[in-house]
């Protein structure tokens, strides 16, 4: 976190003003006194022209529920923003500044340009920007280069359950961690066998192999934690209402409506999910934390809509509550938003 | 506070079956964390057999007479035979009790890292609200489906995919009356990784062999997606730490013959069996050897050394049948099915499966790896996994006479039987999840975390081949006698 605020070393200021110009937006900026502005509506892609950046920091003012998203793109091709390692950072209400290492993200070279992507609904102003670029020196990039992927740290995100990004020892050279370390502890096992051979006159490999193994399982280890440490959070809280509140890991609205959802609707109420017809995750989130409650996704035109699994399934006319999560269409009539909050995440309910 | 009511019955009542049993070890802290396993086992076998084959719906009454019903057994039957041997009594001497594990110096930062992975698992895993990653689980759905006395088709289906334990034992407090919270999946999780690491460390302690036990636990928390799993609620956690701890009973049984612990082994591997769809498949190789195992060790007293054996069978026989009454008998054993349609399928079918995992050994199409290059990189090169793989290759490659002195043959073969069953899923019945990296680095969670019991016995014996066999009271053993070879015979007191 410190990290994060600090003064980002061997960066550059980038003057706001003559710059903003050439920024590549999907939405309108704005120059304010303050910086450059952008309001989110779902989501706002932007392309900075700091060809071969690798780092840049951000200072920013915030107002509603936003989560910036940063890659590296080229040309016009927008790239894939979830992309695993998916980096994202919720940007907290209020004034803040984000660090952002652009090495350790997809397909990063020195000819790409910063890709910032944010999403939820608010406003961002860019307050201050300074960009750190890489070393021309080949040598000397590939060195910085491994050592940032070496130590990245690990990225949770919808696919981290099925395997955790892989530890590079020397990206650049397409070395990873566990090999190194393996072909490690086989050499130490062995010319540990060969050191007690020649001491002690006898075979024994059973210590040999276990001092071997503890050294570069330790070895692993450290890695691991100073990669995992990032991520981890370590304030556990017994009310699920303010879990959820809190948490924005994915999505900087999603946890905030469910918990609002919670103690908006009864629990014998029986609850609709309108969302975008992509958006799978926003809407069994949602039922699933409402759970036990009668919970179905609202895709217009069916004559009865399914739950999770499709356990549940009601009839439009057998919802008693909506919620509205970013759905391209309008709140179907009959409906009126109860509790709100912001104008794509409400509860709503029948006239 | 009603999950923590609800824990502490569940525990109760897996003690109380444990002394019913007669599987105690009489050492509370070995059968505490037994007893959560055990008593999870025992609650999800029962009211899930209760709810599929009488339709009684699993209630705040049926709970509690469920869980009463082991300890009311064995006070029953302390009353009615008085004399009988208290559990725990085990005939077969043990090493010396011996908490401190030695070279200390080199113990401690392992039992440092156990304990630094295990709060960061129970704070991390406590800390973060159950949908995180795949927006909801069929796992963490399911007890809820329970709680709420949902058994339609749809839930059925569900319940089922879940696996009696992950469905119900999480339901419990919701069960007692509490509000649900899906937090409690999460916490069940966390509770048993903690029961498991207490198992591991406090079961080798008591029988003298620290060393085996803290080395187990390091090598478990050195496996980065099961550390990561425990934080969440996917039930490849569930197998991975039943199978774990049925493994320390295995290994136990391999080298001190006690058939107590094969029996405890036994409870443990139904427990697998009871979490998702695939345990059933995962533990029967284990149960297999195990019981050849018995009826090897025990041969001269013939078919009646398995008699033991043959209660819990057939009471698992019982939750098949609940089973195959819930989802109907095509939906009650989907591997089964899917393992037969893939081996009879010929043709088109064949050669389409083949042209989806890319030839066998090598890269398919556009250099993109093959199936037998994705898991072979799964088990030593992604790092899911640390370098656990890299270790057993070796050290069953160094070490392998030893294997079969050191009384570890029979669950090493097990361990290699789950191991051939998963690396068949992986490339053979299911090569499409291994292309695309779904679901291979999980699916040998399980396996990874019965290697690392082992594995761990394996070293320590290697090291200090004394803790390997019990040695009889009054009898020097073979290690002793190496040891003091050459030595000035020691005469008079």
């Amino acid at each position: 976190m410190l990290l994060a605020v600090a003064p980002l070393p061997g960066a550059s200021d980038v003057s706001l003003r003559e710059f903003a110009a050439r920024i590549g937006s999907t939405s309108p900026l704005r120059l304010t006194p303050d910086g450059i502005g952008v309001d989110v509506d779902g989501w706002v892609g932007l392309f900075l022209p700091l060809t071969g950046a690798e780092a840049l920091q951000i200072d920013y003012l915030s107002a509603g529920f936003v989560m910036l998203t940063w890659s590296s793109g080229r040309g016009n091709s927008t790239p894939m923003p979830h992309s695993q390692p998916w980096h994202r950072q919720i940007l907290a209400p209020g004034p803040g500044r984000v660090t952002l290492e652009l090495r350790t993200t997809p397909l990063w070279s020195v000819d790409r340009v910063p890709f910032l992507f944010l999403e939820g609904t608010g406003t961002v102003i860019v307050t201050g920007l300074r960009a750190r670029t890489a070393a021309r020196d080949p040598v000397a990039r590939a060195d910085a280069f491994d050592e940032a992927l070496r130590w990245a740290p690990i990225r949770v995100d919808h696919t981290t359950i099925n395997l955790i990004d892989l530890p590079a020892w020397m990206a650049s050279r397409n070395l990873l961690l566990q090999d190194v370390l393996g072909f490690a502890f086989v050499g130490l096992a062995v010319g540990g066998m060969l050191a007690w051979r020649a001491t002690k006159r006898r075979w024994r490999a059973g210590p040999a192999i276990a001092m071997a193994a503890i050294a570069t399982v330790a070895a692993g280890n450290v890695v691991f934690a100073v990669r995992a440490a990032p991520a981890l959070t370590l304030v556990p809280s017994l009310d699920p209402d303010a879990r959820l509140r809190k948490w924005t890991a994915f999505d900087p609205e999603l946890g905030p409506l469910a918990a609002l959802a919670r103690g908006a609707i009864g629990p014998k109420e029986r609850v609709g999910v309108f969302a975008k017809a992509s958006d799978w995750f926003g809407w069994e989130t949602l039922c699933f934390n409402l759970a036990p409650r009668p919970c179905v996704q609202v895709v217009t035109g069916l004559p009865e809509y399914s739950g999770l699994h499709g356990v549940d399934r009601l009839r439009p006319d057998q919802i008693d509550a909506l919620i509205f999560f970013h759905a391209e269409a309008p709140l179907p009539p009959g409906f009126v938003p109860s509790a709100i909050l912001d104008k794509n995440a409400f509860v709503a309910r029948r006239r | 506070m009603t999950f923590l009511v609800a824990a502490v019955l569940m525990c109760a009542s897996g003690v109380g079956l444990l002394r019913a049993l007669r599987l105690g070890t009489g050492r509370l802290v070995v059968d505490v964390p037994l007893g959560w396993f055990a008593g999870m086992a025992w609650f999800a076998a029962a009211t899930f057999s209760i709810q599929a084959l009488l339709g009684a719906p699993a209630n705040a009454p049926l709970a509690i007479a469920v869980l009463a019903l082991p300890p009311a057994a064995w006070c029953l039957l302390r009353w009615r035979r008085p004399g009988l041997v208290p559990s725990g009594g085990s005939e077969v001497p043990v090493l010396e009790r011996r908490w401190m594990p030695r070279p200390a110096w080199l113990f401690a930062p392992m039992a440092t890292w156990s304990i630094v992975v295990l709060a960061a698992v129970v704070l991390h895993g406590l800390s973060t609200p159950t949908h995180t990653d795949d927006a909801y689980r069929v796992r963490a759905y399911a007890p809820i489906l329970v709680a709420a006395g949902t058994w339609n088709g749809q839930a059925r289906d569900v319940i089922a995919m879940a696996g009696p334990i992950p469905a119900f034992a999480p339901a419990l407090a919701w069960v007692l009356g509490a509000p649900v919270d899906p937090f409690h999946v999460n916490a069940t999780i966390v509770l048993t990784f903690l029961a498991l690491l207490a198992l591991l460390v406090a079961l080798a302690s008591e029988r003298g062999s620290p060393e085996a036990g803290w080395g187990a636990a390091f090598a478990l928390t050195s496996l980065p997606l099961l550390a990561y799993h425990v934080t969440s609620t996917y039930s490849d956690a569930w197998l991975a730490m039943y199978l774990g701890a049925a493994f320390a009973f295995l290994v136990a049984f391999g080298q001190r013959r006690d058939i107590a612990d094969a029996a405890r082994a036994l409870l443990l591997l139904l427990g697998a069996a009871m979490v998702k769809r695939e345990g059933e498949l995962v533990a029967f190789p284990a149960v297999v050897l195990l019981l050849a195992q018995v009826a090897w060790v025990r041969r001269a007293e013939g078919v009646r050394s398995l008699a033991r054996f043959a209660p819990p069978c057939a009471a698992y026989g019982v939750v098949v049948a609940a089973r195959v009454a819930a989802v109907g008998l095509p939906g009650a054993f989907p591997f089964l099915r899917a393992a037969a349609e893939r081996a009879v399928s010929s043709g088109g079918a064949a050669a389409n499966a083949t042209a989806v995992a890319g030839p066998v050994g090598a890269g398919g199409p556009a250099s993109e790896p093959g199936v037998w290059a994705i898991f072979v990189a799964a088990l030593f090169s992604d790092g899911n996994l640390g370098l656990l793989w890299w270790v057993l290759a070796v050290s069953v490659a160094l070490l392998f006479p030893r294997i079969s002195k050191d009384g570890l043959a029979w669950s090493g073969a097990a361990l290699g039987l789950i191991f051939a069953e998963t690396a068949a899923s992986a490339l053979w019945l299911f090569p499409q999840f291994t292309l695309d990296h779904g679901t291979v680095h999980r699916s040998l969670l399980p396996v990874s975390a019965a290697a690392a019991v082992w594995l761990s016995a394996l070293l320590v014996t290697a090291c200090h081949p004394e803790s390997a066999k019990a040695i009889p009271p009054g009898r020097r053993g073979d290690a002793a006698r190496s040891g003091s070879k050459g030595r000035p015979r020691r005469r008079g007191g």
